[in-house]
């Protein structure tokens, strides 16, 4: 018993102190110029967390081999912060901000973390410069916050009006998932449509990870629709269009993101062929800019480079040149750098606006010949 | 100097410590986590009361911090209520919730109530998600006020500091308090051993309700806390991982173990914190953190938090035991100040008023019927012997007396009242108090609370002074223990009051359940087989001790097997075999009954009765039963 109360005790005090002498050890070296990263490290989002992180040393790479940041190595702090835990997002920012004193930090990628920590760093204390795309991100009144990507309503509206004038159809019809990400993705879509004077012929939707589609299919079907657009994850969005075609069905698809995702094609097969989506990066783009980053990246992590990778080394990129063009750490003034800077970066050639939208621009993308290819690049 | 002393300073030292951050310059970052911790810390105290102390296992305690995390922030945005009123209203309403959730777990138990509350978490998440108009939807609400107060520092976090701490410890003292008292002796009591606490009067189910109430309320005042202090909440701050969080926190900090569980929300939320700089595997290295902990102290931090709290929890005394005359077994001053009406009786008043009717009184278990229309009185003043060959229903009789089981058909009455139908804890109430065949005592509390449980001042006492700790509350504390103390002195082992009850040995623990059983001086006393498991010379002491109490005015009905003891104490006896009652008179005329000694060794002779047995297989609901 004795000895059990002595470790106890020994053991929660030598935690308590290693919290905060950890904390201390971790102050940066002046030697180099410090940014942080809120990243999903660990948990079930840490897939997108690795390829966050390869896109961001990637791009550290390149700007220390061009002289670093401000006359100094650029050094990018990382804390976890597991995706989408506003409280371990807290944690994370919090603590770049006030022990790894960066004066700016890429993420938190989720759009909830970064809800959540705004009321802690849009004081000023701190930049973050995201690709988080829920639309109250940058409705906020948050003067410190950059956004690499549109808005979830760009890519809605991009698609649907590419499609509509491409197809030459009004008769519309929503497949979405029953989650958060469908059901924005329809009240967006339906918004859009209303405005231009239409209504869906038909909206039906499915749980994620449905394996069966084709009662959604039959009243696609009945209702008549020319096009049908999927707002779903890659699984299903591959099963809608391979159910379709096995029924029979000449319908046109659409999709999120998603429709042109690498599971996706594979799913799909040949039913892909002819799917319209909008996204911000696939790695067939010829742009040279964009197939140069491609092979740097495959030559350093043997494989191919998606969003998440190209996002956050565009950011990175960005920070260092705001940093390096302000002269200076101080948030106010690099925020300033942001807002004249014109960047041509892997995603869109930037141009932050004053809400700290900078990207304006999505591709279209058809699937042809198993591989997705940019049709055109819608700019607003 | 004596352990009291020290272990005050130890925690008034430790508490000046919490106290020191927002003085001594740490960052708005360590301030902000230790804030968290002490949010978790009331959460997981809530939940502790529920799972740990009253032993319901709940796995959805994030959703009562979500209820109350939602209601404060909706009433601060959408009217312009000040947050010291909506605070208490979202308190007020997660405690309906969790009155509505203590009356599901009357009805639902074990796995099931914890997969019932994992359900709940789940709903409560997507109902949050899915009501946008309402919720703000997956991004949650934000721009909520947060509540400025001054105080030391510059940041939010620093400012709150103090106010969030001293809530949390005035929350933590609250419930020491309670834990000790009456309410707390309730829920250990149906956490050790439902059933028991049941037949001796607590209303498990007043008692779940409080507890899941009280569970609630603490959750509801940690997630309103926590917008208060950071402004924004979203479906992701309750999802069922949380609730985990939670319950982990309890485990570490030993169940039931209120200061351990203060502790473990310090190491749960700081600990992760330490060790981010090991960057992929810091959460890998927490939880072997936590395996640790349990390797090397299997109950957890509560070991270490329970030494230094121990002058508020139940059973301390300081220095060494009060000098109790020390006894081998039972020691009876034969001609102590009995309040009886006579000390000795040669011979049962034959015009003896009937105390408790059993009428036609049959019991189906499924197809089997354990008592099949049995009829007899219990005369007031007597011991009555029910004995019978094993399976004759003798148990079940007591059950039924008891309430612990419901007859299918017929009726019991003690004096004018009817028990049959009865919750047990209503039955006791009426003044029927019995001991287990298999002792049952409540092992985790010491011999003077297990028999203070039962007493009247503690049945007594209402939940509401309960809580609030009111000076009645203290008074009537007192008297209980002053009774229970009388009567483990009137059974003769007044100096094993301060033990544990799982420390005794199985005589030592008989007695202490026949002193539970008498301490509040019941009309009826339902013995099942006393004397099982007792060495020789304990068992004619015990028989020494009922015709004692039965000369002192109380009623006793004896399950027995052992002839002599029968013979040396009842007045008259019962017997029963196979549900039916099969003899009853005079112990010696019964025991040389023919039809008695058949049923001993097997036959079965009916009388010439025309009674057909009429067993109807009749399917019902079957409580567990001793």
């Amino acid at each position: 018993m004795t000895f059990f109360t002595r470790a106890t005790s020994t053991f929660v005090a030598a935690t308590v102190m290693a919290g905060f002498g950890l904390a201390a050890a971790g102050l940066p070296a002046q030697a180099q110029t410090v940014i942080g990263a809120s990243a999903p490290l660990t948990g079930p989002r840490a897939l997108l967390g690795r390829n966050f992180k390869q896109g961001v040393e990637l791009a550290v790479e390149e700007i220390n081999a061009a002289g670093g940041v401000l006359g100094k190595p650029l050094q990018v702090a990382f804390e976890d912060d597991q995706g989408d835990n506003p409280n371990a997002a807290l944690n994370a920012v919090n603590k770049l901000m006030q022990v790894s004193k960066a004066p700016v930090i890429l993420g938190p990628h989720y759009s909830v973390a970064q809800l959540a920590t705004q009321k802690t760093y849009c004081d000023g204390t701190t930049i973050s410069v995201t690709s988080a795309s829920g639309i109250p991100v940058t409705a906020g009144g948050c003067k410190y916050v950059i956004r690499v990507r549109g808005n979830d309503e760009v890519q809605a509206r991009a698609l649907v009006e590419f499609a509509r004038k491409e197809l030459k159809t009004d008769k519309i019809g929503i497949i979405a998932v029953a989650d958060d990400m469908g059901r924005g993705g329809v009240s967006r879509i339906t918004a859009i449509l209303d405005a231009a004077g239409i209504k869906p012929v038909a909206v039906e939707s499915h749980n994620a990870g449905d394996k069966d589609f084709s009662a959604q299919l039959s009243r696609m079907k009945n209702a008549g629709a020319a096009l049908v657009i999927m707002w779903t994850h890659d699984n299903e969005a591959g099963l809608i269009v391979r159910q379709a075609k096995q029924l029979g069905l000449n319908m046109r698809f659409a999709g999120s993101t998603s429709a042109s995702e690498p599971t996706f094609i594979k799913l799909a097969g040949d039913a892909a062929e002819g799917v319209i989506s909008a996204n911000d990066f696939v790695p067939t783009n010829p742009d040279p800019r964009i197939q140069a980053f491609v092979k740097k990246y495959q030559a350093k992590y043997n494989m191919l480079p998606e969003i998440w990778a190209s996002a956050y080394y565009d950011a990175t990129q960005l920070a260092a040149r705001a940093i390096n063009e302000a002269g200076s750490t101080d948030p106010a003034k690099v925020r300033a750098a942001f807002a004249k800077m014109q960047h041509d970066g892997v995603l869109a050639s930037y141009r932050c606006q004053d809400n700290g939208d900078c990207n304006q621009q999505i591709h279209i993308v058809e699937v042809k010949g198993g591989q997705p290819m940019v049709l055109t690049t819608v700019k607003f | 100097m004596t352990g009291t002393s020290t272990r005050v300073a130890l925690l008034v030292l430790f508490l000046a410590v919490l106290a020191l951050p927002p003085f001594i310059g740490l960052n708005s970052y360590y301030l902000q986590v230790l804030n968290l911790a002490w949010i978790a810390a009331i959460a997981a105290l809530g939940l502790n009361i529920v799972t740990g102390i009253t032993g319901q296992v709940v796995l959805g305690q994030a959703a009562m911090m979500g209820l109350g995390a939602y209601t404060t922030g909706l009433l601060l945005l959408k009217t312009s209520l000040p947050w010291w009123i909506a605070l208490p209203c979202a308190l007020l309403l997660t405690g309906l919730v969790g009155a509505a959730l203590g009356l599901i777990s009357v009805r639902i138990r074990g796995h099931y109530l914890a997969i019932t509350t994992l359900g709940l978490n789940e709903i409560f998440r997507l109902v949050v998600l899915n009501e946008e108009w309402l919720t703000g939807g997956a991004f949650g609400l934000r721009d909520i006020p947060v509540v400025n107060l001054p105080g030391p520092g510059a940041s939010t976090a620093s400012h709150l500091y103090l106010p969030v701490l001293g809530i949390t410890v005035a929350v933590y003292a609250l419930t020491l308090r309670v834990f000790r008292t009456r309410l707390g002796r309730d829920m250990r009591a149906i956490r050790d051993d439902e059933l028991a606490a049941e037949s001796m009067g607590v209303n498990s189910r007043m008692t779940k309700v409080v507890s899941f109430v009280v569970c609630a309320i603490w959750g509801a005042l940690a997630g309103g806390l926590y917008v208060l202090f950071i402004g924004f909440v979203s479906p992701n701050n309750f999802v069922v991982l949380e609730s985990i969080r939670l319950l982990l926190i309890v485990v570490i900090g030993g169940l039931g173990s209120i200061g351990g569980t203060f502790l473990a929300a310090l190491v749960v939320t700081v600990l992760p914190e330490a060790l981010r700089d090991l960057q992929m595997v810091y959460m890998a290295v927490f939880g072997l953190g936590v395996v640790i902990i349990l390797l090397l102290a299997p109950r957890g931090l509560g070991i270490l938090a329970d030494w230094i709290l121990a002058p508020f929890l139940p059973g301390y005394r300081d220095g060494p035991p009060v000098a109790v005359e020390q006894t081998t077994g039972i020691s009876l001053e034969r001609d102590g100040n009995a309040t009886g009406p006579a000390t000795t009786r040669a011979v049962p008043a034959p015009a003896e008023s009937p105390l408790l009717k059993v009428r036609n009184v049959t019991k189906h278990f499924g197809g089997v019927a354990a008592l099949n229309d049995v009829s007899f009185d219990v005369r007031e003043g007597e011991i009555l012997g029910l004995i019978g060959p094993n399976g004759s229903g003798k148990s079940t009789m007591i059950n039924v007396c008891s309430g612990i089981v419901q007859a299918s058909a017929g009726q019991i009455e003690l004096g004018s009242s009817v028990v049959s139908g009865r919750a047990a804890w209503d039955v006791h109430a009426l003044g029927v108090s019995r001991i287990f065949q298999n002792v049952r005592l409540w092992t985790s509390m010491t011999v003077l609370e297990n028999v203070m449980v039962p007493h009247p001042d503690s049945r007594r006492s209402g939940t509401i002074e309960s809580i609030i700790g009111t000076r009645s509350l203290f008074a009537k504390e007192e008297r209980a223990r002053e009774a229970a103390l009388e009567a483990l002195n009137l059974i003769g082992i007044g100096a094993l009051a301060d033990r544990t009850t799982s420390d005794l040995s199985f005589g030592q623990s008989r007695l202490v359940e026949l002193a539970r059983a008498i301490v509040n001086k019941p009309k009826l006393l339902l013995l099942d087989e006393p004397a099982a498991g007792l060495r020789g010379g304990l068992i004619m002491d015990l028989a020494d001790i009922l015709m004692r109490l039965r000369d002192q005015g109380m009623t006793i009905l004896v399950v027995e097997h052992r002839v002599k003891l029968i013979m040396g104490m009842c007045d008259r006896v019962v017997v029963l075999n196979l549900g039916e009652k099969i003899a009853e008179g005079n112990p010696v005329d019964v025991a040389r009954d023919p039809v008695v000694v058949d049923a001993y060794l097997g036959g079965k002779i009916k009388r010439d009765t025309t009674r057909a047995p009429g067993r109807v297989p009749r399917s019902e609901p079957i409580r567990s039963a001793s």
